[in-house]
């Protein structure tokens, strides 16, 4: 079974999702860092 | 950087993992070319095969697969990304809040206070006066959200808005050849705006509205 992570890094939000190929093992949402510091500007 | 790849590590322990086979990331402002390469070295402890790309790639994916179609983003930022029949790519926008970005979010926050009522409103810090009631706009009552900008500048910003984000579809997609009409996928909150959908759409003709398959970290993870 191969492991693939696939990461959506937004500016507010991470997203990640764990697949094996064919289905997802599971996903997650996170803070990806606090709303004052995002966006870089 | 190096946040970004521990809160990775973090989340793959706490699921029980410490590295993965193939470990696909997109993301937005990281310094470009030199910053997602330092993102994919601090991502080799966790993943045999480590691959960082912009955000809008896998958008793209997530919209199209590996087929051809333009992508549209207003977002914070704006930038159109499309891919041809025969694999090319080619992207318009998408140069940051100091070059460019316009008809983005950022650019439109730019415009918005630019009259005095409208500021004094927004609650600036610096024209706030004690009559001046801060209210944090996700609980502020729509009406009064509305009426922050009278409608008919409003309705002027949004067809500017427009004009730029179609220029910048039309620039991604000069030279590909794509199937007609156009698969086009909008992404992004701005365009939960149902006006500034229909004024995008307008500016553009005919074109093959395209709704994404699936999630974008999904795609990412080859799904």
């Amino acid at each position: 079974m191969t492991l693939r992570l696939g990461v959506d890094l937004g500016a507010t939000w991470l997203r990640a999702c764990l697949s094996d190929g064919t289905r997802a093992l599971w996903t997650e949402r996170v803070p990806a860092c606090a709303w004052r510091d995002a966006p870089a500007l | 950087m190096a946040r970004r790849a521990r809160s990775l590590r973090k989340l793959l322990r706490r699921r029980g993992l410490a590295r993965v086979d193939a470990l696909t990331l997109g993301g937005t402002r990281l310094g470009g070319a030199a910053g997602r390469r330092e993102l994919t070295r601090l991502l080799r402890p966790l993943a045999a095969r480590p691959l960082v790309v912009p955000d809008f790639q896998i958008a793209h994916a997530a919209a199209f697969g590996k087929g051809p179609g333009v992508l549209l983003v207003a977002s914070t930022g704006s930038i159109a990304y499309a891919r041809g029949t025969k694999g090319a790519a080619r992207r318009a926008g998408g140069l940051g809040p100091l070059l460019g970005d316009e008809g983005s979010g950022f650019w439109l926050g730019r415009r918005l206070p630019a009259t005095r009522r409208c500021a004094a409103r927004f609650a600036c810090p610096a024209r706030s006066t004690s009559r001046t009631r801060r209210i944090p706009s996700a609980r502020r009552p729509r009406s009064r959200r509305a009426s922050c900008v009278p409608p008919p500048r409003a309705r002027r910003l949004r067809e500017s808005a427009a004009d730029h984000l179609a220029t910048l579809a039309a620039e991604a997609v000069s030279g590909l050849a794509l199937p007609k009409p156009v698969p086009l996928a909008l992404h992004g909150s701005l365009f939960k705006d149902p006006g500034l959908r229909a004024a995008v759409l307008r500016r553009l003709g005919r074109v093959r509205l395209v709704a994404p398959r699936l999630p974008a970290e999904r795609a990412a993870a080859g799904l």
